[in-house]
């Protein structure tokens, strides 16, 4: 027994000092591991959405999960209750002075690494009502144009961001790396 | 243009009215302009702010509300002519159908009287007067924090991105600090059942609700500002987007509110498909609604159920406009594009399919012993209704018939063969099934039109605007116009100058059926409050504008 016992820890030692090899080995370019890229990459299956905003895009979104053609692609819910069980953030309509707290309240709960989604034109840019743009609160990762959006461009969007959550490219990680680096020197 | 054969009757006693109202204040009414053919009296009252008159002021309103039964307080909005400032109050006397818009000159006085103790949807009307356009109100209770669009400068040396801080809001203090089973909840204005229409808090113990403060504003976007600033054309692109349930009744309301200026007829194929096009959105509006209230209240097959239907409506929008929101399908004298081939009888197809599977939903759902024990809560009696200035379904929930179909029909609704389905208690039970009757009288009048469709054009292209702008614009009069949307009458208020606007003011229905909440949810459970919240209808982006 103990024999077996010992051959089994030296075993799993083995394998983790293995493991650290590969671990070594599959650094790709931009310095991710690759269990990191596993993680990224499940995560990227099934997205947890939360959606805020009111308005027509909002009704295109609710239309994801009904009976449509375009909605085979996605199987995702877009009606989660609970913020903090959730890392993406997809925002649309109009955005005022008065909503901005509470979306960047809503923000701060949500898990990392936060992804955000801006839906049609007003949340992107303000646009005809000339409001605020989501981006002046939070860094965007995917704009889906469109005064409301088609389903496809609805679609397409939610397929780029898939992509960008398996590659975890999240704007907000990169502009937090960005301000934790110290600051280049002027080369001489 | 308009048919109005059924306002004979009604004409003599609103006659009768209108002397009586001109015996008692004489001069002071200056003009009786009838509009529409209809029963509608315009009347100017220039008065003078000072505060000694305040007394008087009050006692005016006191006798139209108490001797010429003017028992609803439509809406107040507030016009700005140079330094002047007007305020104009809508009235009607519901028993023979009698409107009057009081118009109110105001000087720059320390503040306005209020009517809260008048009508109680004076309340909502005095804070939005407050809230968007920082008037003072005797009397009147103000709101948290202003809906002002500051502009932001956006600079392109600043960086954009990153997260800026911006001032938290505070729950109220509890009145009784040793009361301490009372606490303030907050509810919304982002989480589900709100989605961002307003802000709700509660003052409650684990038992009961005992006070409720309202927060709108969260979607304002300063709509009726912005549209004076716009030429006329662009008008309608913008009332599209005013609300988020459809967008049939806002753009239809401003082409028709043109045509009345301009003195346009519209020709009789294209009367028929406004009216086919205003029932199918009623038909997708009470269908989103149903299906939100059943999702919420746990019924997720009915709900499932009711989203296929809303995609039938949608395919339907689909074929004839192109989109299935956000159409650009009206025009000036109306409408943009002809049916096309064989729409009709797929219109037919579906309102069948659709009046087939609500039946079956309907059954599944009214007799439910745990439906009918969720929603038999917040009862709303009818004289309560009408001094919260309701409208639409939630007014003929409470037992009230009054229908702008069938008290100022236009178009052919004369004609047509339809009932108006009536609630008893006002409960959400009520306002839930008076909506799904609404559904099977829109298919039963759809049927009928598309039955008897008129042959001809769909609009008048030798329609010249510049030339009818010309002519038009010698007067410069108030035009008022409304509607039986979704879910009550929709107006706008209007005043043009050249080829642009001076005043506009939208009437929404749901603002005012927002200000009925705090009332409707007094003594009852904070679970039971969430579910009347929807069972009001209430769209964010209609009402905040």
């Amino acid at each position: 027994m103990s024999k077996s016992s010992k051959k089994s820890n030296s075993s799993s030692m083995e394998k983790n000092e293995d493991l650290s090899q590969l671990e070594g080995i599959a650094q790709v370019a931009n310095g991710r591991s690759l269990f990191s890229k596993i993680k990224s990459w499940s995560r990227s299956q099934l997205l947890a959405p939360f959606t805020v905003g009111a308005g027509c895009c909002a009704r295109e979104i609710m239309r994801l999960e009904g009976p449509n053609p375009q909605s085979h692609f996605i199987r995702e819910r877009f009606n989660h209750e609970r913020v903090e069980y959730c890392d993406i953030l997809i925002v649309s309509g109009v955005i005022n002075e008065k909503l901005s707290p509470y979306i960047l309240r809503v923000y701060e709960k949500m898990m990392e690494p936060k992804y955000c989604v801006a839906v049609g034109t007003c949340s992107a840019t303000g646009a005809i009502f000339d409001t605020m743009a989501i981006d002046e609160l939070i860094p965007v990762d995917v704009y889906i144009p469109g005064c409301p959006p088609s389903m496809d461009a609805l679609v397409g969007g939610i397929e780029i961001l898939r992509s960008k959550v398996a590659k975890g490219e999240s704007r907000a990680e990169l502009l937090k790396l960005q301000a934790n680096q110290p600051p280049e020197e002027a080369s001489l | 243009m308009n048919n109005i054969n059924g306002l004979n009757t009604q004409s003599n006693q609103s006659n009768l009215l209108r002397d009586a109202l001109y015996r008692r204040f004489g001069t002071e009414f200056k003009s009786s302009h009838i509009d529409r053919g209809a029963i509608e009296w315009r009347s100017t009252l220039f008065y003078p702010w000072k505060d000694n008159l305040k007394d008087e002021f009050e006692s005016f309103f006191n006798e139209l509300k108490i001797d010429f039964n003017f028992h609803m307080l439509v809406d107040i909005s507030l016009e700005k002519k140079g330094h002047e400032k007007i305020l104009h109050y809508g009235l009607i006397n519901l028993e023979n159908y009698f409107r009057l818009l009081v118009s109110v000159k105001i000087n720059d006085g320390p503040f306005i009287p209020g009517l809260k103790h008048l009508w109680k949807s004076a309340e909502g009307l005095e804070k939005e007067l407050e809230e968007r356009h920082g008037l003072r109100v005797s009397n009147g209770s103000p709101s948290q924090q202003r809906s002002l669009l500051k502009k932001i400068k956006k600079e392109k040396s600043e960086k954009r991105e990153g997260i800026r801080k911006l001032p938290e809001y505070q729950l109220p203090i509890t009145p009784n600090q040793h009361d301490l089973q009372k606490k303030w909840y907050q509810a919304g204005p982002i989480s589900q059942p709100l989605k961002g229409r307003a802000r709700l808090d509660f003052l409650a113990d684990t038992e009961k609700v005992y006070d409720c403060q309202i927060e709108t504003g969260f979607c304002h976007r300063g709509f009726e500002k912005m549209m004076l600033n716009k030429p006329i054309s662009e008008v309608s692109f913008f009332m599209e987007r005013l609300c988020t349930r459809d967008s049939v009744f806002a753009p239809l309301i401003w082409n028709e509110a043109l045509e009345q200026r301009l003195q346009v007829s519209v020709t009789e194929k294209a009367q028929a498909i406004r009216m086919v096009w205003m029932e199918m959105a009623r038909i997708e509006g009470h269908l989103s609604y149903l299906q939100e209230l059943t999702g919420e209240l746990g019924f997720l097959i009915e709900s499932s159920a009711l989203t296929e239907l809303i995609e039938q409506v949608y395919h339907l929008y689909n074929l004839h406009s192109g989109k299935n929101q956000n159409f650009s399908i009206f025009t000036v004298g109306g409408m943009k594009k002809d049916l096309p081939m064989g729409w009709a009888t797929e219109c037919l197809e579906v309102v069948k399919y659709i009046y087939k599977e609500l039946e079956s939903i309907q059954s599944k759902v009214i007799r439910n012993k745990s439906w009918m024990i969720l929603t038999a809560a917040n009862p709303m009696s009818a004289t309560s209704a009408l001094e919260f200035g309701l409208t639409g379904p939630n007014l003929r929930a409470c037992g009230v018939n009054y229908d702008l179909r069938k008290r100022r029909p236009r178009y052919y609704y004369s004609d047509v063969d339809f009932q108006v389905p009536l609630g008893i208690d006002g409960t959400t039970y009520d306002r839930f099934l008076v909506r799904v009757e609404e559904i099977k009288q829109s298919i039963k009048i759809i049927n009928q039109v598309l039955d008897h469709l008129p042959a001809g054009k769909v609009n008048d292209p030798d329609i010249d605007m510049e030339e009818l702008f010309k002519k038009a614009s010698d007067t410069e009069p108030l035009t008022y116009n409304m509607i039986e949307s979704t879910e009550g009458e929709l107006g706008i208020l209007m005043r043009t100058k050249g080829k642009g606007l001076s005043h506009f003011h939208i009437r929404s229905p749901s603002y005012v059926h927002l200000h009925c909440f705090s009332n409707l949810v007094k003594g009852d459970s904070v679970a039971n409050a969430l579910s009347a919240f929807l069972s009001l209808g209430i769209d964010a982006w209609e009402m905040d504008r």
